[in-house]
């Protein structure tokens, strides 16, 4: 029973049943208020209606995004799409995927395409967003090196633990330039998916 | 140059160098005689130099006050009024200089630092006068001038939602009219922005009507043409339905359905309307399919349908929402909320259908929630634990839910068996092997420790949750309530580290809101500031940052270091909390990360005890600082007095044993019986202090009735105002009988855990253990830790 609501500030009091996981990142305050001030309309949650709201553990999940680029590279970037373990596996991402593509293919955004990255080893991130629709568009070397790793000084040497996919789906109006069937050959540096 | 000379006098006044301040002033007001910046500094100087016999109506409310004579527009002049006047709480004043001084001197630049300030000094009446002035200059700025209307309409709906004790009625009427005219007169709106801020004006600052709702709904409804947006989506639906016309809330449900909002909300207005509008049922599920397909909502639909429509659930509803979702952990929470319309039978027959073997975790899982099976936690354990081994490292079992059923049911006893409290660590220690991410078997393997006053090991599996940033907030409250006196250890990383990186959310990203509520005006991103303004309220009241700050103070006070600059920043805080007009304090903790009903573990000796702090405790923790600070002078101060006045006079014994611990309780008598008596009956409390046995419970009040004890003695010990030798020695004496038996204390503690632990081999628990496969380790580690909390304390 999920209703799609704004994600509020003081949501992020009542987000640890989705946050307190493993892999989602949980980032301070600023770059939470960052995203609300810019793209106040594109950081938004699913709210669960049947529990209790006293209960602070109603949010099943969230959307956090923005839109950036210029002219055809004009997109919309999913930085964060998160679901508690609770509403796992009942297509909630996909849910939050969707709405944020409704709201971002409209005025006053009407964007080419979507992008996220991925790490290249999740494969189970990948099958979904294949699912939806995107499909890898390049392969950024490095994008997840940590500082003792250092910034890639090659595109020849790849690792899918540390390389993402830039994965795309375009909307009518890109007329496919963001779809390339062959994504996986074409590598960039890091440095080349900044807007 | 006014700021490097700012700062050298500030730095003179923080060496009590006063009389070079006032050579260094006079110098300066030689070379600029007409300067009142100068002046003013001189006037804070004088303050400074002795608070007690400062005459602050002469020297600062005559001429700058609310009615003052002198009025000036300089901004550095005006920001060191403002700062001068809240030290003294004056905060009207502080912000008054702003306002006389635009009225005198207009300039955008000056209402800009108006508008700035009171937003900084949480004032919502003000940010809304300074943003009136700011929309007089036309071409000053780099905001269109509309936009300042916009800032007043968003501050007047900050003072009606969180300051409305402020705004008479027919003040309001007036700041609700103008704020609607004004941005009435600025349509056509140019961003959804300006829609929603409008739109928040209608809804909330007039009272319901049908004009009104009918006005939200036509210009909300009208964007969805072109646009989607999620706040206008429910004011669309909240007045939609204030309208009370089926026919409306159909239209407008389902066109936001069709921009292809998959949205139960909207669903279940659909139905609703539609059911009144006489549409057939198969037909409201034909458009429900039709136009949102196959989701969990549309499953969840049908049996919102036959309820609206027949009262009951139907079987083949029941079958559709379930033949996908009976193995969700979803499901439960999905069909709890219509388990009154669901006959039982037909519920266990058809979940039955489809896991007939009850082999699957998760489907068996949702029928013990749904209460259609009883539940065997250690059975079911045993009947699924194999499927932990199978799983995935990053995903959590639900196993997790037979364990802590099992911890739990045990921990809501009071005064829990400490045999019982070391099953329930053996068996979660075991479980996170397995499990080692499950973040509820986590939290609670934390308060099991922390229980036992074991902080160290608490903080292992603390650290392991990777809290950081905001959550502090939330959660630090499982490791840092009472941490005085429970491991107060400032070489520690739980201290050293984490304490500090965890505060930086209130010293740093607390004081950065509003510079980003700031931006957020200027960006025109009206729909989020109401928000961020209650979040940092709520940060600023916040329990976790109120309790860590007094605990810190104590700490000081346990290790006899200076406190003037932890007591400098206490008086700040406390005065940015007065400035919001209302004094009271924000409860952000998450406790539904342990239990939805958690106030069964708070009890007295309950397992939660040690974090059962209200707001009464807090500002009893606050009381007992203050005093003590005002302790050396010998003088009552307005601050103690005001905050003693909220305290129950008729049974103020009983209002401190409701809110502390005993301990606690006694260490506040003494404190308050030298602030109010001069202490004449200090001998005897302190003779009751010693009384209070330390090792009756064996937990964590060890180490706290220990340390808070030991707190209050040394802070005794240093007050030079106690001059009665025999209250003297018997302080040193007290102190000194409390050290001789430390060693004792928690050798004792020790073989205590240990008798305990070896029972656990022997005991009824043996086999049960051996049934759950966690044999218990050595308890090495446990007495480990003791001895480092041993030590610790012994050396305070």
């Amino acid at each position: 029973m999920t209703t799609l609501q704004p994600f509020e500030p003081i949501d992020l009091f009542k987000a640890n049943n989705v946050n307190l996981d493993i892999l989602t990142e949980n980032f301070p305050l600023e770059f939470y208020f960052e995203y609300m001030i810019i793209w106040p309309d594109l950081f938004f949650k699913s709210l669960e209606m049947t529990v209790d709201p006293e209960c602070k553990h109603n949010i099943s999940g969230y959307m956090m995004a923005k839109t950036e680029g210029k002219t055809t590279e004009w997109h919309t970037h999913i930085t964060a799409v998160t679901v508690a373990p609770r509403f796992r596996r009942i297509s909630l991402a996909s849910k939050l995927c969707n709405t944020l593509e409704t709201m971002t293919d409209v005025m006053p955004h009407e964007v080419n395409f979507i992008d996220l990255f991925v790490k290249c080893n999740n494969q189970l991130a990948i099958k979904l967003y294949e699912k939806l629709g995107y499909s890898v568009f390049r392969r950024v070397v490095g994008y997840y090196n940590s500082s003792k790793d250092g910034y890639p000084d090659t595109l020849k040497k790849v690792d899918d633990n540390k390389d993402a996919f830039d994965m795309r789906k375009a909307m009518a109006r890109d007329k496919n330039r963001s779809v390339r069937p062959d994504g996986r050959n074409h590598k960039c540096y890091p440095h080349d998916v900044r807007f | 140059m006014s700021e490097k000379i700012q700062e050298e006098i500030l730095g003179l006044i923080n060496k009590s160098s006063f009389k070079q301040c006032y050579i260094r002033l006079a110098q300066l007001q030689k070379q600029f005689p007409n300067a009142l910046y100068f002046k003013i500094l001189e006037t804070y100087v004088k303050f400074k130099q002795s608070p007690s016999k400062f005459d602050y109506i002469k020297l600062l409310d005559e001429p700058f006050g609310l009615n003052g004579t002198k009025i000036t527009g300089d901004t550095r002049s005006l920001e060191f009024l403002h700062n001068f006047f809240v030290e003294l709480g004056k905060y009207d004043e502080a912000l008054h200089v702003y306002e006389r001084g635009n009225f005198k001197f207009p300039s955008y630049e000056l209402s800009y630092h108006w508008f700035s300030k009171a937003l900084e000094d949480s004032n919502y009446n003000q940010m809304s006068k300074a943003s009136l002035q700011l929309a007089k200059y036309c071409d000053s700025g780099n905001l269109p001038k509309r936009v300042y209307y916009f800032w007043n309409a968003i501050s007047t709906l900050a003072v009606v939602r969180f300051q409305e004790s402020t705004l008479p009625e027919p003040k309001k009427i007036i700041l609700a009219r103008l704020a609607r005219q004004s941005l009435l007169d600025l349509k056509p709106f140019e961003n959804v922005q300006e829609i929603i801020a409008y739109c928040l004006v209608l809804d909330e600052l007039f009272p319901q009507s049908k004009d009104i709702s009918e006005e939200i709904v036509e210009i909300a409804f009208v964007n969805f043409d072109t646009s989607v947006n999620l706040y206008l989506k429910n004011f669309i639906l909240k007045h939609a339905k204030l309208l009370n016309s089926p026919q409306k809330l159909f239209e407008v449900c389902s066109k936001l359905i069709e921009k292809g909002l998959d949205d139960y909300e909207l669903i279940i207005n659909l139905i609703d309307a539609s059911y009144k509008l006489s549409t057939p049922q198969e037909e409201v599920k034909h458009w429900i399919d039709k136009n949102l397909g196959d989701s969990r909502n549309t499953r969840l639909a049908r049996l919102k349908i036959d309820i609206v429509y027949t009262s009951s659930v139907s079987e083949s509803s029941l079958s559709y929402y379930l033949s996908k979702y009976h193995n969700k952990p979803c499901c439960s929470i999905d069909l709890n909320h219509y388990a009154g319309y669901i006959n039982t039978d037909m519920f266990k027959n058809v979940m039955a259908k489809y896991d007939p073997d009850d082999k699957d975790l998760i489907h068996h899982c949702n029928i013990l929630e749904l209460k259609l099976v009883e539940c065997d936690s250690v059975t079911d354990y045993i009947k699924f634990s194999e499927t932990l081994s199978k799983k995935s490292i990053t995903d959590y079992s639900s196993c997790s839910k037979f364990v802590l059923e099992i911890v739990k049911n045990i921990c809501q006893e009071t005064n829990p068996d400490l045999k019982d409290i070391l099953l329930c660590i053996t068996i979660l220690e075991k479980y996170q092997i397995k499990d080692p991410h499950n973040f509820g078997t986590m939290c609670w393997l934390v308060v099991l420790y922390m229980y036992l006053g074991l902080v160290p090991d608490a903080y292992f599996h603390f650290s392991n949750l990777k809290i950081k940033n905001v959550q502090t907030d939330s959660m630090d409250y499982m490791i840092f309530t009472r941490f005085s006196t429970l491991f107060p250890n400032k070489q520690s990383e739980f201290y050293s580290k984490t304490f500090h990186e965890h505060n930086n959310l209130y010293d740093v990203s607390l004081a950065n809101i509003p510079k980003y509520i700031q931006v957020a005006f200027e960006r025109n991103s009206y729909s989020k500031i109401l928000g961020m303004l209650e979040m940092r309220d709520k940060l600023m009241k916040s329990y976790t940052r109120w309790i860590k700050t007094l605990e810190n103070l104590q700490f000081s006070r346990l290790c006899n270091d200076k406190r003037g600059n932890l007591l400098q920043k206490l008086h700040g805080d406390w005065r940015s909390l007065e400035m919001t007009e209302n004094l009271s304090f924000s409860d952000n903790r998450d406790f539904s990360i342990l239990d939805n009903n958690i106030a069964r573990f708070l009890n007295r000796d309950g397992i939660l005890e040690y974090v059962n702090l209200n707001e009464n405790s807090i500002l009893l923790a606050l009381t007992r600082e203050l005093i003590i600070e005002a302790l050396p002078n010998g003088e009552k101060t307005e601050q103690v007095s005001a905050l003693l006045e909220k305290l129950p006079s008729d049974n103020f014994e009983e209002h401190l044993n409701n809110n502390l611990t005993e301990v606690e309780s006694m260490s506040f008598q003494i404190f308050f019986e030298i602030y109010e008596n001069n202490g004449k009956e200090l001998g005897n409390l302190i003779s009751k202090l010693m009384e209070i046995p330390i090792n009756t419970k064996k937990n964590w009040k060890i180490s706290h009735t220990y340390l808070t004890k030991i707190a209050t003695l040394k802070t005794l010990d240093s007050l030079k105002r106690i001059k009665d030798k025999e209250v003297q020695k018997l302080i040193k004496n007290s102190l000194k009988e409390l050290r001789g038996c430390c060693d004792d204390i928690f050798k004792e503690y020790s073989n205590t855990l240990v008798q305990a632990f070896e029972e656990l081999h022997n005991g009824k628990y043996s086999s049960l253990l051996k049934e759950l496969g966690s044999k218990p380790e050595s308890i090495k580690n446990i007495k480990n830790s003791l001895l480092s909390i041993q030590k610790n304390v012994r050396n305070l």
